[in-house]
């Protein structure tokens, strides 16, 4: 009888609870570790964590051709990556192709090159402001730095375009910095900002209005995700 | 009441062999009870008394053979119908443990109405049901300070008598009683007998009652033998 | 009498076993719950302890360190900031304002911390909550306190009171600083942070107590609290200060240039993202305690299971004469399963009894020893799923042996075979 049976395997199961115990435990320690793995990730990226530093563009392509993470279309949003933050003129791009020659005749590592380095730094204005963007509804994914927490949800946040703005890699210019605010519903939990995320929202590029003229982007969100294979 | 003439209980060529077994246990050609009678089951254990009572209860199917009641034939009902029609018809006693030890004397005997519209029905016919029990339990003899105490507190020869009322209740057609009085002494045994019939008569219930006590066969009108292989019928 | 009313006074028959059937599963629901709340409620209050502060900098540190004795008063920072240090950096364009510091000293086992007025006006919590005073008012004078709700309240203080601050953090009599007594002038209002727990004085206040101190031990020469005003008080190191900034998009940058300071070391931390990144390691230990009440949780339900079992063979003679009166096989199986339902949730209401009973004891202990509020809320929505979970998972643990009963009870017939 399928009762008897039961009954059976229940009895054995009372005799040996350590050993049902164990296999489960060892099951539970296998998709335990896979599963920090993941969390650490953030809920649903499928890969390796970004190391510090990396920018969304590196990690999207150490992730393999096959992932190309992107912000679901949204209508009357613009989508913009970082470059866009930068007015025309500004970019480390330009700035590198003006030096391009100089830096091409002289050798890597010696102190004309370190000299020439400095002054392409000073050249590159972090506080130049594109201010075409003012208020402009745009989409753009980046990783979080929190600021504000309701409960344990993040409401503000500064904005980077590179993985764990802290110390080994400079520190990312005013006008690549993006405070963001968010209301309760919209906002991230910790475990979603260990990977990369997009918010959608109005942008107001301004210069503060202190002696010190800096960029200062802020948006005022209104949607946001993970950034993930969509 | 129930009418006096109608067929209560009808066995036809009844056999009934377990699985794996050779001989049959219950070998009866023909059996026939009116309303109000009284048959006497005798047989040693082993002899099939409870096979026989299973039958008759619907809980198992005749291997060849026919079990009808009051009309019906029992293999035609499924197995919920049967349950039901046992619910409806037919009050038991055992030789103890008859009772719910949780319940009071009162709730033990109202129980059977519980899962028995029918019962439930007859029961209130003129008076409620509380008070049908309470008519029945003193008519055995059972005072009032008892109807609320739970059972634990009653001697085994109450609670057979609380058993009665609560098999009676709501007028069943039948009653099927195994060995109801082998736990009681002598004395306790006859007036307990006195009782039950009194009460089986004033509702003209079909009366089976089983045991191996040849002393108490002399009150029946009719009785069989089960040997565990045939029966012998004899009429007292 | 329906199957409900049979079920309650049979198991009120049986009340023992089902009593410690009913405990087992109180205790998982306690533990599933207790960790699930515990968590969340310790995240909450961590995170919610500073906001609107866009820098801490303090003397070069783990980010970790520096955020715990700066913010929660837990540990000690190993070396200070000099004050022409703090004052270069505080003079930065980019920063808007400071506050300074210091810790180090205690009270009656609360700790006190030195700092200026505008702490009042610049430290936030709880989404930019501003402290707010209970009674009084922020301190001015050099010998006057602000004290947290908790040291109020534990200390049964009011304003006026006179108080003395202790060196170190042992309140050792040799360690008193008699001569110079403190005044409360201000009370402030619950918040649910270490800062409840914080008695707050000037820094003038700070260095006028230790003028006599040299190097942690009294010097030959006493000074009263009259005398010791004489002396300049400006400090000459303070522990850490916080920093907010003109303009947020700079704080990166700022950031980095303190951490590279040149004449000292120290270090700059975001808050927000200090405390992230600490909630992040604590958040594997979780993992394992959650997984650990699973594992709780299903012993109960073994257990229950195994009771109900025994139950089976108790009631044999129960269900025969069930039977016999004309419950069905159905009856039967609905019976024992109202039977678990029963005990499964008497058991989650025990068990929520059980919880906030605990949480409501253990919340002011581990609010001094850990420095988090834990709340009273009732359960959120994944808790009351838990619940159900635990409901479901009891009823269909119970089908098991209702299966068996209803089985049993077809085959046992009308007669008993005892």
């Amino acid at each position: 009888m399928m009762t008897g049976k039961i009954m059976m395997r229940l009895k054995q199961l009372q005799k040996r609870p350590y050993i049902a115990i164990l296999i489960v435990l060892s099951f539970v320690a296998a998709a335990c570790s896979s599963s920090t793995e993941v969390s650490a990730n953030g809920p649903d990226q499928i890969n390796a964590s970004p190391e510090y530093g990396e920018s969304l563009q590196d990690w999207a392509e150490f992730n393999g051709d096959d992932f190309k993470p992107e912000i679901p279309p949204m209508p009357g949003y613009e989508p913009i990556v970082w470059e866009d933050l930068v007015p025309a003129g500004f970019s480390s791009d330009e700035i590198y192709a003006k030096y391009a020659d100089q830096l091409a005749s002289i050798e890597a590592g010696s102190p004309e090159a370190n000299a020439l380095y400095e002054e392409m730094q000073g050249e590159y204005d972090g506080d130049a402001i594109n201010v075409e963007l003012d208020g402009e509804k745009i989409q753009l994914a980046g990783f979080i730095s929190p600021l504000n927490y309701d409960d344990d949800i993040i409401t503000e946040f500064l904005f980077v375009p590179y993985f764990g703005a802290c110390i080994h890699v400079p520190a990312p210019p005013a006008n690549q910095t993006i405070l963001v605010t968010v209301d309760k519903e919209d906002g991230f939990t910790i475990e979603e900002t260990y990977g990369s995320v997009w918010i959608a929202g109005t942008i107001s590029a301004t210069s503060t209005t202190t002696d010190l003229a800096t960029a200062n982007y802020t948006i005022a969100g209104d949607q946001r995700g993970i950034y993930e294979v969509y | 009441m129930n009418s006096k003439s109608q067929t209560v209980i009808k066995l036809d060529q009844l056999k009934f062999r377990w699985p794996n077994q050779i001989a049959d246990t219950i070998e009866i050609d023909e059996l026939q009870l009116e309303a109000g009678e009284h048959l006497f089951v005798r047989g040693a254990s082993g002899s099939g008394k409870t096979t026989l009572l299973n039958l008759l209860a619907g809980i198992h199917k005749p291997t060849n053979g026919k079990v009808e009641l009051l009309g019906q034939n029992l293999a035609s009902l499924s197995v919920s119908q049967r349950d039901q029609f046992r619910a409806d018809h037919m009050g038991v006693v055992f030789q103890q443990f008859n009772l719910l030890p949780y319940l009071t004397t009162l709730e033990n005997v109202t129980l059977s109405c519980a899962f028995s519209k029918r019962k439930q029905l007859r029961a209130s016919e003129s008076s409620e049901v509380i008070t049908t029990a309470k008519n029945l339990l003193s008519g055995l003899n059972l005072s009032e300070e008892l109807h609320k105490a739970p059972v634990s507190e009653l001697s085994v020869g109450q609670q057979q008598r609380v058993a009665v009322a609560r098999a009676l209740i709501g007028r069943p057609e039948i009653v099927i009683a195994d060995e109801p009085t082998s736990a009681l002494d002598a004395d306790n045994r006859d007036r307990f007998l006195d009782l039950l019939f009194q009460e089986v008569d004033a509702q003209a219930c079909t009366l089976i009652f089983v045991s191996h006590d040849p002393q108490i066969a002399k009150r029946f009108e009719r009785s069989i033998e089960l040997t565990g292989k045939r029966e012998l019928e004899g009429v007292l | 009498m329906n199957l409900l009313r049979i079920t309650l006074k049979s198991a009120r028959f049986r009340k023992v076993s089902l009593l410690l059937t009913v405990l087992s599963i109180a205790i998982s629901v306690v533990l599933l719950l207790g960790v699930d709340k515990t968590r969340k409620e310790a995240k909450s209050s961590f995170l919610n302890t500073i906001s609107e502060t866009d820098l801490i900098v303090g003397a070069r540190s783990g980010p970790t360190n520096l955020l715990l004795y700066s913010v929660f008063h837990i540990g000690n920072a190993t070396n200070n900031i000099s004050w022409e240090t703090y004052e270069s950096i505080a003079a930065k364009d980019e920063i808007a304002w400071t506050v300074p510091i210091s810790l180090g000293d205690s009270h009656r086992g609360f700790r006190v911390m030195g700092t200026t007025p505008d702490y009042f006006e610049y430290y936030r919590y709880r989404d930019k909550q501003p402290l707010t005073f209970d009674s009084g008012e922020r301190f001015d004078d050099t010998y006057e306190a602000v004290v947290g709700s908790d040291v109020a309240r534990d200390l049964s203080y009011k304003v006026g009171d006179e108080i003395i601050i202790s060196h170190g953090l042992v309140s050792a009599d040799f360690a008193n600083h008699e001569d110079k007594p403190f005044k409360v002038v201000g009370i402030l209002k619950k918040t649910g942070t270490p800062v409840d727990r914080t008695t707050i004085v000037s820094l003038a206040g700070l260095e006028a107590i230790h003028i006599d101190w040299q190097s942690g031990a009294r010097s030959g020469v006493k000074l009263d609290a009259e005398q010791a005003l004489q002396f300049d008080l400006t400090p000459k190191s303070i522990t850490a200060f916080m920093v907010g900034l003109e303009n947020k998009a700079l704080t990166f940058r700022v950031q980095r240039d303190i951490n590279e300071f040149e004449n000292e070391p120290m270090s700059a931390i975001i808050p927000g993202a200090t405390l992230a990144e600490f909630w992040r390691t604590i958040s594997a230990v979780e993992q394992i305690l959650l997984i650990i009440s699973g594992f709780v949780l299903l012993t109960g339900l073994l257990g229950m299971l195994t009771t109900i079992l025994s139950t089976l063979n108790e009631r044999r003679r129960e269900i025969a004469v069930l039977r016999s009166i004309g419950a069905r096989a159905i009856h039967v199986m609905v019976l024992i399963m109202l039977e678990t339902l029963l005990v499964v949730i008497a058991g989650c209401i025990t068990g929520v009894a059980m919880l906030y009973g605990l949480l409501a004891l253990g919340r002011p202990i581990i609010a001094r020893r850990f420095g988090v509020d834990l709340g009273l809320s009732w359960l959120d929505p994944t808790q009351q799923l838990i619940i159900i979970a635990v409901i479901l998972g009891a009823v269909l643990v119970g089908l098991i042996p209702g299966f068996i009963a209803y089985r049993r009870s077809i085959q046992d017939g009308i007669s008993l075979k005892v």
